[in-house]
């Protein structure tokens, strides 16, 4: 009878520790680097993130049980080629450790694993949101020390396997939003800018259909900068060494 | 004996087209996209019924008011310079930008005030706000909603052979008969 008991607790315990870990982020009246209007900020609900980027092991379990996201048989639409092609198999890691975060991913499979968690992507202002915090303040922003520490990662080019994931925890309890990878996010075809943005007049409107014009607000911000530039770079099914993701949810309203 | 023949003949015609439908489509098709649609009829169709002819798409919303009309002003001006033969194989499919507000009647509208021809354009609106965003990727169409309503997008235009594969692409904005699309179009209905 003792054993069963113990069973079930061991089989409790082990659910709980396949369930990924999401985070409450209040949200608010936040100042973005990609304004939605002529004002510098954007209001943004509440919402709960990941704590940790998806990582390789994760989404070899993911690929098991979806099949049609291996990469011997995904379409070309959903994932160009170098989909997963780190990996020793379409089923197999090989030498890669589990616990690092999963790259070379698409758009596409990523929205797919997040739906298999009953979530979906970040919007880019859920991600920038929660990438604005440090280890004690919810926003570091115009703090010159941590804008260094930001860029001095895109400045040092990344050699060999990535790191495991769960590092660089902030004061969300969210980790690795930075110095680690790039992270899709659900709307990285909403985040272009006019190539040129002295472009004014009929040329803008006309190209970008609305009155308001699009320009990068907190020019400070290169970190930031540099993430929108990449992501507005990619299509969906491209799959990059350095790009991976991570999934919200809504708030549980509880 | 001459009925027996037409049978056979029927019966071939059937195989064969039951094999163009069992055909696997192409890995980069647009059609291997799962995507319901609602067109101005309040008819629900799916991307991949387009699946078997040349069609083109693009992206637009209701309540518009400077890049779509200029986008509906050069399909419609391009149009009209195709010959009669051609311009009965056009197909052009135009998806909502905006499935919060667009409807079945707000697409008729559409049709009505900007008086395109029913038999070749069809417009139509996805479920929700998700699929949208995934249609605009794989056609390779930018857009973001902005504070006022208003939504940013470009103006890509994206002509698809019998099996969903991407022929032809152009951005271009302008009100005129644009010679690129044109001569595009010649190809595609070829």
């Amino acid at each position: 009878m003792r054993a069963i008991w113990l069973a079930g607790l061991l089989l409790l315990a082990s659910i709980q520790a396949g369930a990924a870990e999401y985070r409450p982020i209040p949200g608010g009246e936040f100042r973005t680097a990609l304004p939605p209007t002529d004002r510098p900020t954007v209001s943004l609900p509440p919402y709960a993130l990941r704590a940790l980027p998806v990582t390789q092991g994760e989404f070899l379990a993911f690929v098991r049980q979806n099949p049609q996201w291996r990469r011997d048989r995904v379409p070309a639409l959903f994932a160009a080629r170098g989909y997963l092609d780190d990996w020793a198999g379409p089923t197999e890691l090989g030498k890669i450790d589990p616990q690092a975060p999963v790259t070379r991913v698409s758009w596409y499979a990523a929205r797919a694993y997040c739906a298999s968690e009953g979530a979906t992507l970040p919007s880019w202002y859920q991600w920038e949101f929660a990438a604005a915090a440090d280890a004690s303040r919810a926003d570091a922003r115009d703090d010159p020390a941590w804008r260094q520490a930001m860029l001095d990662w895109y400045a040092s080019p990344q050699h060999g396997a990535l790191p495991p994931v769960g590092s660089d925890r902030n004061v969300f309890g969210i980790y690795d939003l930075h110095r680690l990878i790039y992270e899709w996010v659900e709307d990285y075809n909403g985040l272009f800018v006019n190539s040129d943005s002295r472009t004014q007049g009929v040329v803008q409107n006309l190209e970008t259909c609305g009155a308001a014009a699009l320009s990068l607000g907190d020019r400070q911000n290169y970190a930031i900068l540099m993430r929108i530039a990449m992501l507005a770079a990619l299509d969906g099914n491209d799959t990059l060494g350095l790009v991976g993701f991570r999934c919200a949810k809504p708030v549980d309203h509880r | 004996m001459q009925k027996k023949s037409r049978w056979l003949l029927a019966l071939s015609g059937l195989l064969f087209w039951t094999s163009l439908m069992a055909a696997p489509l192409p890995g980069d098709s647009i059609y291997q996209l799962d995507l319901s649609l609602t067109d101005m009829a309040g008819k629900q169709v799916k991307l991949a019924d387009f699946a078997g002819q040349p069609l083109t798409v693009s992206m637009f919303y209701g309540n518009c008011s400077s890049a779509c009309p200029v986008l509906l002003k050069k399909l419609q001006a391009s149009a009209k310079k195709l010959p009669t033969n051609a311009y009965r194989h056009l197909s052009i499919l135009l998806v909502s930008l905006d499935p919060a507000n667009d409807t079945a009647d707000s697409l008729n509208m559409l049709i009505d005030d900007d008086k395109l021809d029913p038999k070749v354009f069809r417009l139509a609106v996805a479920r929700n706000e998700a699929d949208t965003r995934q249609l605009a990727s794989v056609l390779g169409i930018k857009y973001r909603r902005l504070d006022n309503g208003t939504i940013n997008h470009s103006t890509r235009i994206v002509l698809l052979d019998a099996q969903g594969r991407v022929l032809y692409h152009d951005d271009r904005i302008g009100v005129g008969a644009d010679a690129a699309l044109i001569e595009a179009w010649h190809t595609q209905l070829k």
